[in-house]
């Protein structure tokens, strides 16, 4: 695979884009104002957001489960409580939703919210089921409001810096994709009543989960196709419920591999019952790789290394020749044992993906604050909900080949002109 | 030993001995020896890796706990007391300073502001930092050979990042060690030097790493594709004066010349 070019990919990376036109759209004290819709755990994340964001105030606050939406309202005393995310929608004076609710949900409620005129902002992965991604994509396609998914790694720096490496072809041609993430807990919540397990542990349940493939993968896959500027052809993979045997129903244990049109693969791997790899974004490349979830890359070859090793096999054979190992290097171009280099200076945060929530300064605080800023001037991000519809399509494909036990070929009804292949 | 992550090995039959730290200053460490004797390179290798260790969290201006950086953030506020290390290096720094027309300068602003007074040491004006980057690998390079000379080691290669490259005695089977440079551009080889009791020191800009040599006369940062040798008995000489050569102009190079008749630039388009 070779590597896409600068525009193309400057194009996907909204984080660089957004630097560079600060300057022109100041905001003049304007305010989005945010109802949010779903305000449990990663709710009152993206309200802790909201609450630092000076061009963002919370007007309202919705949930049908009333220890949430209070839990919520007390950090936001003076905001409208809803229970029916139907009435949210028509209060005149909210200009955008923030969706965070069971993925299930994420169709009807962003279709009504475009439907009556609000701006939307919704977690990944994207919906359901293929069909009520299409569906959002057409909507969107139809709409003058502005709509984002929370496809924060697009909003991080170290993976904006980590790709502009890639793209200039540092790590030379792109061969091979490996993501994972690994965790050890259940991802179950306690209940406090038997008849709220669905709802609560919705995440256990394929009517309202896609399992790891949606929960975790979405973001890594979104990751894989902005480093490659195409998607991949085709998929296959095994899932399996090998630890957590507790009556849910999405796997525990997945191994994908997706294809591209050039035999490039992405290996994706996630299983949460044991944490020792972590999350780790890893491209391969001809001259090294980079674990762009860390901001870490690794060279192939050491050259002062392989310079000292001639001279070693010199004197074993007795030969005298020059050792090619000088050149300005101060810094360590490469070094043995794959000692690693970091590929961002300054301050970076990285996460070991452990929390189910969210973690600090992972890109959710700039995407969010894109959105309300885009909320005020009516600008759209580019690409946002294009990488969503793609991850989103690509996990969902991946549930099909493992519950179909057979190689999944990108199924003609669910392109779209963004995409490559 | 101390934290600095090592390896060696040693090949009896042909009498060598190789050491290598993969991070050290910032870069790699490798040292190639002659010797018959496995139990006097181990010994002299561990000494090598001890002082490494040392002159690395001495002279390392992004460790915070650095001898350097205490001077960074303190010396223009008050006096900092120093070792007696910290004060060879600096009187080294005034050597350089003097004897290159105020091109090698460790401020890259302006030297005169470093006073010493005994082991004290202070900044005369606020905003002086001291950079010793293109110092500290020759003067490290200068103690491993004064290491292998004590311990009996005549003939051994040592090879600081590549940048730094002392040749002492020679090759088993050449009368020297030989070294070719390449271009950090292309990867082609373009100049080739015989080390006997010498050291090859590089400087210049490199596709992952340009704009860090200063002028600090001017501020101006040196650009482009440019690289400069200096080949020196010295390993210190040929370090400091590597960068000044990249730095002066014609002129200046004739006068620099004069005060180090031993030594032999060149400056490279890559």
């Amino acid at each position: 695979m070779g590597v896409a070019t600068g525009g193309a990919l400057l194009a996907t990376s909204p984080w660089l884009n957004a630097s560079a036109r600060k300057k022109g759209g100041e905001l003049s004290g304007e305010k989005a104002r945010i109802g949010m819709i779903g305000t449990g755990s990663r709710g009152q994340y993206n309200l802790d957001l909201l609450l630092h964001i000076p061009h963002a105030q919370v007007v309202a606050l919705c949930d049908n489960y009333e220890p949430n939406l209070q839990t919520a309202a007390a950090l936001v005393p003076g905001a409208k409580l809803y229970r029916d995310y139907h009435k949210l929608l028509e209060d005149k004076d909210i200009d955008g939703v923030v969706i965070s609710t069971p993925l299930n949900w994420h169709a009807p409620m962003v279709l009504d919210a475009i439907a009556a005129g609000k701006n939307v902002y919704c977690e990944k992965a994207m919906a359901r089921t293929m069909e009520q991604c299409k569906a959002i994509y057409d909507a969107y396609r139809q709409t003058d409001k502005v709509v984002y998914f929370c496809m924060q790694r697009m909003f991080d720096e170290k993976y904006a810096k980590g790709i502009q490496m890639l793209q200039n072809g540092e790590l030379g041609d792109i061969v091979g994709m490996r993501c994972h993430w690994f965790r050890n807990a259940d991802w179950r919540r306690e209940v406090p009543s038997p008849e709220l397990e669905r709802k609560i542990n919705w995440r256990l349940y394929k009517e309202s989960s896609g399992g790891l493939m949606t929960e975790l993968g979405c973001h890594q896959l979104e990751v894989c196709n902005w480093v490659a500027g195409k998607l991949p052809v085709k998929v296959q993979g095994v899932g399996d419920i090998v630890h957590w045997k507790d009556g849910r129903e999405v796997y525990d244990s997945v191994n994908v591999i997706y294809s591209f049109s050039d035999g490039v693969k992405i290996n994706y791997e996630s299983l949460i019952s044991n944490k020792f790899n972590g999350m780790e974004d890893q491209i391969l490349g001809t001259k090294g790789t980079i674990d762009l979830a860390r901001g870490i890359y690794w060279l192939e070859d050491d050259h002062t290394q392989s310079g000292i090793r001639q001279l070693l096999e010199q004197v074993k054979d007795k030969a005298f020749a020059a050792v090619p190992s000088a050149g300005p290097s101060w810094r360590p171009e490469t070094k043995t044992g794959h000692i690693p280099h970091s590929v961002i200076q300054g301050d970076i945060h990285v996460n070991g993906g452990q929390s189910m929530i969210g973690a600090a300064n992972d890109g959710s605080d700039k995407i969010m604050s894109a959105y309300c800023r885009s909320v005020i001037t009516g600008e759209k991000s580019p690409n946002v909900v294009e990488e969503a519809y793609c991850a989103t399509i690509l996990c969902l494909l991946a549930n099909e080949a493992m519950e179909g036990q057979k190689i999944v070929e990108f199924p003609e009804e669910y392109k779209i002109p963004y995409m490559k292949f | 030993m101390g934290n600095l992550v090592s390896h060696s090995e040693f090949h009896p039959a042909e009498g060598l001995f190789y050491g290598s730290v993969p991070y050290v200053m910032h870069t790699r460490f490798d040292v190639v020896m002659m010797s018959s004797a496995k139990e006097t390179a181990e010994i002299v290798w561990e000494d090598i890796c001890t002082e490494l260790e040392r002159l690395w969290h001495m002279l390392d201006r992004f460790d915070p706990a650095s001898e350097v950086s205490a001077l960074n953030s303190g010396a223009a506020l008050s006096p900092v007391r120093v070792s007696e290390t910290m004060v060879e290096v600096l009187r080294l720094c005034a050597m350089y300073h003097e004897r290159t027309m105020g091109i090698f300068d460790v401020t890259k602003r302006d030297f005169s502001r470093v006073r010493l007074e005994g082991d004290n040491v202070s900044f005369s004006a606020p905003d002086t930092f001291l950079d010793l980057g293109g110092f500290a690998k020759g003067y490290a390079v200068r103690k491993v050979r004064d290491l292998l000379s004590r311990a009996g080691i005549e003939d051994a290669y040592v090879d600081f990042g590549g940048s730094t490259i002392l040749g002492m005695g020679h090759h088993p089977f050449g009368d020297s060690w030989k070294v070719s440079l390449q271009n950090p551009f292309s990867g082609e080889p373009i100049g080739e030097f015989s080390l006997r009791d010498s050291t090859l020191s590089t400087s210049g800009n490199t596709p992952e790493y340009a704009g860090h040599i200063i002028n600090p006369r001017t501020g101006a940062k040196i650009a482009g594709k440019i690289a400069s040798t200096v080949m020196s008995p010295d390993p210190l000489d040929a370090e400091v004066l590597s960068t000044v050569w990249l730095v002066a102009g014609a002129q200046q190079r004739q006068e620099v010349r004069k005060n180090f008749p031993d030594m032999i630039a060149s400056v490279y388009e890559l």
